[in-house]
């Protein structure tokens, strides 16, 4: 198939050891798993490298427990889990400074812009120029693509077909939020200075 | 198949639901159970009948639902809104929000009922372990199996309400021993009455079986006309390809006429959608001049 290399098998079911034994090894999967992964890992792709019908949620509730007092802990995004860094450690890890390329680096605006598609999404770049009253260029919208924050969703049925913008789930994660619906009340957003 | 004529007949039949039935809900639970159950025999006549197009009544209800859904989360997107989304969102585009609502929907009423399905179709907008609350709802009568299993998952993921209206409904279809979800309660059920429990939460889902389940046979009635009409005109329509295209419009709420991919070029497919708005047997949905939908 186009290439792509088969995986090589592995014994996902451990039938040959002893239950305890094959829990820590699933849970020691998971962590693997999550720790080689930069992005969200979704439920359903971990649950292809434990057991068959393993209740996931048990596993990874195990795993949580086991990082306790770790500088780094299991969090749930949208659909899926990653491993992450403690927000309490946050200073330390900015002050080492070495990581470049990881920062989202948004101006104040592009996070204004980040916002209104979250809150407006699907939106299209002519409807960000009617809500900020001038035009928001390819090169922001492009930079929220190129981290991954935002992307394309369905057309407008208008004229040239103009995209629309959706925010992703790495929007998501950046910004510790399980669903969309964690986005704090507009209403309440008042004292931001209404720009949303 | 039936002559138009007599199906449209059977159809008006289904849809006129006997007087004591229309407009009355009851006030106890005794009385609300009494019309829910009818009003749910009477749906089932359309749904075990071989009159009504099923596939295209299940989509566009889907649809309704999830607009319905929309309003419980104070979003602006309505029916038509919706059905744009699905159908201009290509290859690499993500639906959106809304999108992914209607996309849950549209999944869960298309394949017969089942756990896996339902899952992959609510994957987008909930947790995948909330399929486990449709385990809440194993015993009792189907309304509150239903009950049940909403109250669960409300529990389980406040955030969405739409998942947990798509498992009370398939709750509520797996109780009543229906081959597919039919989403009833997500139609009836108000916003100040989701949050509700115990029997409070009873009394609202009889309330919303009993509404939903008019507004359904209403629906099915005028599509079971149309798709009479469409089928009587199948056998003048010569191009290539036209009866899958017409099997398109028999399936499916909306149909573009770029995915009548069976009548072999865009050209042909605008054609064949226009001789059908001609012929009376379809219509358009958007009402724009570009970007056009075509359906019954």
């Amino acid at each position: 198939m186009s290439g792509a290399r088969e995986p090589e098998a592995f014994d996902r079911e451990l039938a040959a050891l002893a239950a305890q034994d094959r829990w820590r090894l699933w849970m020691q999967r998971l962590e693997a798993v999550l720790f080689a992964s930069a992005s969200p890992v979704p439920a359903a792709t971990l649950a292809r490298v434990v057991g068959q019908g393993v209740s996931l949620e048990l596993l990874l509730s195990d795993l949580a427990a086991d990082l306790e007092g770790r500088s780094f802990e299991v969090v749930r995004v949208a659909d899926g889990w990653m491993l992450r860094s403690r927000a309490l450690h946050a200073p330390v890890i900015r002050a080492a400074g070495d990581i470049e390329g990881q920062r989202l680096e948004l101006s104040s605006f592009d996070m204004a812009v980040l916002a209104a598609i979250a809150y407006h999404q699907p939106v299209s770049r002519d409807e960000l120029k009617a809500i900020f009253g001038r035009a928001i260029s390819r090169d922001l919208l492009g930079r929220l693509q190129a981290r991954a924050l935002i992307a394309t969703g369905p057309r407008s049925p208008r004229r040239g077909a103009p995209h629309t913008y959706v925010t992703t789930n790495g929007f998501l994660a950046a910004f510790d939020l399980q669903s969309l619906n964690d986005l704090p009340d507009p209403a309440e957003l008042g004292e931001l200075g209404g720009s949303v | 198949m039936f002559p138009a004529d007599h199906t449209a007949h059977a159809a008006e039949l289904l849809a006129v639901p006997p007087g004591w039935l229309a407009g009355h809900r009851g006030q106890t639970l005794e009385e609300r159970a009494f019309f829910s159950g009818a009003a749910l025999c009477q749906l089932q006549l359309a749904l075990t009948g071989e009159i009504v197009p099923q596939a295209v009544w299940r989509d566009r209800l889907a649809l309704q639902a999830a607009e319905a859904c929309m309003v419980l989360d104070g979003r602006a997107e309505r029916v038509s809104d919706l059905r744009d989304t699905l159908h201009l969102c290509r290859a690499g585009d993500l639906p959106g929000p809304a999108g992914e609502v209607a996309l849950a929907w549209q999944k869960a009423t298309a394949r017969p009922l089942s756990r896996k399905p339902l899952q992959a179709a609510l994957a987008q907008i909930a947790r995948p372990e909330i399929v486990d609350c449709l385990d809440a709802g194993r015993a009792g009568p189907p309304l509150t199996r239903a009950a049940t299993v909403l109250e669960m998952a409300l529990t389980a993921d406040p955030r969405s309400p739409a998942a947990a209206l798509i498992l009370a409904d398939a709750a509520l279809a797996r109780a009543l021993g229906w081959r597919h979800l039919l989403p009833l309660l997500a139609l009836g059920l108000g916003a100040g009455e989701l949050h509700r429990d115990g029997e409070a939460l009873r009394l609202a889902c009889h309330r919303a079986v009993s509404t939903a389940a008019l507004i359904a046979l209403r629906l099915a009635a005028d599509l079971t006309r149309r798709a009479g009409v469409l089928q009587a005109v199948a056998p003048k329509l010569r191009a290539r390809g036209a009866a899958a295209a017409v099997e398109q419009f028999l399936r499916r709420d909306a149909v573009a006429p770029g995915a009548l991919t069976s009548l072999r070029s865009d050209r042909a497919a605008r054609r064949f959608c226009d001789r059908l708005l001609a012929l009376g047997a379809a219509r358009e949905l958007t009402g724009r001049d570009s970007f056009r939908l075509y359906g019954l």
